[in-house]
């Protein structure tokens, strides 16, 4: 499904004292298919953009459409259970998204909801816990009594098990181990891939974005500040810091390199081992 | 000082041990990281030393009081929390009186609280957000508050459980340094909880836990050398740096000292190519 912004704009308790404006004529085009990355600053108001994709926030102004929906919706008439069907979200606190007694219950709200047949449950349940790399044996208990990380992968268990055309995850992979952290980038990217799922995903991990974004939008108090692929976005040093964002480690590490020893290593996401030859035959050649 | 003997731990009767014979000594003013897998025990560990759970087996040594149901109360004021999740820490309608309900419980004067708030909150650049509703505040943002909460009461302890994992790169790391700055000035005890290796070379010490047992301790220039590749094993590869300096050493590079970060390789590696 594809998802267009159009001068969207958004504030939290208009005409109070705790007035908020989060969102400015935000503008952006997201067609069908595709792996965008958000990026921003704390409070740059990621947050209220994703929850604007499954209605759960509507536009104080301006318009939203993903797929055939628009918003604000204007008419009673307009059932918004169809979309929630079809852009499943992960909340930023996998607490706001739990509340079931169990986690099987839990992650089979979705599926129930959405009226899959009674028999085809338990397969569900255990292919999303096998993706999410959840341990078979926590599916009786409280969803509440997981270690952060657990309740994590529940949350996005719950996601995926009603099988969304559109996945909308914010922060999806804060609390993860780091192995926990690439088989969720990597799940991630093979739904992407071999189901076409439109994924639209934050992340403070720059690293990640680089090497799993079609294209990024960085936002700042509320503004687009600049959009594109990943490499142009990382090209531009001075307007990262700007919006307190870093240059992925890797990146950043070949910039340095290039102006300490007058090197022309060009980065094409090579792993460490292979950038150490390379660095090693460009100094050897440097110095004979 | 935290000393943990034998302690073990379930959650329910019933249970396998959460936390199982854990024997850990951590010195006055070290700062620890504690990395592992989710589920191993860390936030357990985190929460019996402030004695919110109460371990069934073993004892607990906080700075050489034993923790007993009877002085946990004394024990806590000696500990600064921030919690995995900090919405579970909140209890004011305000970000003010959220953090001058700690500094009120252990007895600052009045007078001179609202300047400790305004001075934390500058700190960790949240000043504008002193009269908001902490819950309505970004991930982000009440990550900061609740740090902000918990360094204020300038405790003998800081536990830290990954109390930055929602932050911007930039904003991570100014957190970190701002931790660094107040150790310096005025050293104490710091437990931090993180799944980010970079975040932990900074700790003098990281230990592993694994099924609520130490698995592995050491320096960072110990456990990251190139010739150990225990953390690797246990399921924490290197950070992108010191992939790199690896690759290097085993290509016939050798790099003294061992860089950790950017910095020291860029200037190992200019030794080297000055040598040439
Ligand atoms: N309230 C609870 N009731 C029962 N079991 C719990 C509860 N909280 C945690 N556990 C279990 O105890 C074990 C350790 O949990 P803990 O929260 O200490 O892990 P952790 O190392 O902090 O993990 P993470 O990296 O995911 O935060 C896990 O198996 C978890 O499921
Ligand atoms: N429920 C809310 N009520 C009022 N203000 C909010 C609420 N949620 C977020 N905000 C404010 O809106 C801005 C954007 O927040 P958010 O979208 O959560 O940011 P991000 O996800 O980029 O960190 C912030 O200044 C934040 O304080
Ligand atoms: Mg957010
Ligand atoms: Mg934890």
């Amino acid at each position: 499904m594809e998802i267009t912004f159009k001068e969207v704009s958004y504030t939290y308790y208009p005409n109070t004292p705790y007035e908020k404006k989060a969102l400015h004529n935000v503008s952006f085009h997201i067609p069908s298919g595709a792996f965008v990355v958000i990026v921003g600053a704390t409070g740059s108001g990621k947050s209220t953009l994703l929850q604007h994709m499954n209605g759960l926030l509507q536009p104080s102004s301006g318009k939203v459409s993903i797929g055939d929906y628009q918003l604000p919706i204007t008419s009673k008439k307009v059932s918004l259970k169809e979309l929630r069907k079809r852009v499943g979200i992960a909340f930023q606190f996998p607490e706001h998204q739990l509340f079931d007694e169990t986690v099987r219950e839990d992650i089979l709200f979705g599926p129930k909801n959405f009226g899959i047949p009674e028999k085809d449950m338990e397969h569900r349940l255990q292919e999303v816990i096998h993706l999410v790399g959840l341990d078979e044996e926590l599916i009786e208990r409280s969803p509440f009594e997981l270690s952060g990380g657990q309740m994590r992968k529940v949350a996005i268990a719950g996601v995926l098990a009603s099988k969304p055309d559109v996945l909308v995850l914010d922060e999806p992979t804060a609390g993860l181990d780091p192995i926990s952290r690439v088989e969720m980038m990597e799940l991630f990217s093979s739904l992407h891939r071999l189901e076409n799922i439109t994924t639209i995903l934050v992340t403070h991990h720059m690293e990640d974005a680089l090497k799993y974004a079609d294209y990024m939008i960085v936002l700042s108090n509320g503004r687009i500040h600049s959009k594109g692929k990943p490499v142009d976005i990382f090209n531009n040093q001075d307007a990262l810091k700007e919006v307190q964002l870093l240059l992925p480690e890797s990146i950043d590490m070949f910039h340095k390199l290039n102006q300490t020893f007058d090197l022309n290593l060009s980065y094409r996401g090579q792993s460490p081992f292979d950038l150490a030859k390379e660095i090693i035959s460009s100094l050897g050649e440097d110095s004979s | 000082m935290i000393k943990f003997q034998d302690v073990s731990f379930r959650y329910r009767d019933t249970d396998a041990w959460v936390i199982d014979s854990l024997n850990l000594t951590i010195k006055e003013n070290q700062k620890v990281a504690i990395i592992g897998k989710n589920g191993s025990g860390k936030s357990t560990i985190a929460k019996l030393i402030s004695g919110l759970l109460l371990h069934e087996l073993g004892h607990i040594y906080v700075e050489n009081d034993q923790l007993t149901p009877e002085n946990l109360l004394d024990i806590r004021k000696k500990i600064g929390m921030v919690f995995q999740n900090p919405e579970n820490q909140f209890v004011g309608m305000t970000v003010k009186e959220d953090i001058a309900f700690g500094l009120e419980n252990r007895g600052v004067k009045r007078e001179v609280m609202l300047e400790k708030i305004v001075d934390i909150l500058e700190q960790v650049s949240m000043l504008e957000y002193i009269d908001r509703e902490p819950q309505h505040l970004s991930g982000g943002q009440k990550q900061r508050i609740a740090i902000a909460s918990a360094m204020v009461l300038e405790p003998k302890i800081l536990i830290l459980d990954e109390a930055t994992s929602m932050l911007d790169p930039v904003g991570r790391k100014e957190m970190m340094s701002l931790v660094e700055t107040l150790h310096n000035r005025k050293p104490f005890t710091l437990l931090m909880i993180t799944h980010e290796l970079n975040e932990a070379i900074l700790a003098d010490r990281i230990i592993v836990i694994e099924k609520g047992k130490v698995v592995l301790d050491g320096t960072p220039r110990e456990l990251f050398t190139h010739h150990n590749h225990a953390l690797d094993e246990l399921g924490f590869p290197a950070p992108y740096t010191i992939q790199l300096a690896k690759g290097l050493e085993k290509n016939g590079f050798s790099l003294e000292p061992f860089p950790l970060d950017q910095e020291e390789l860029i200037s190992a590696l200019w030794k080297l190519h000055l040598k040439r």
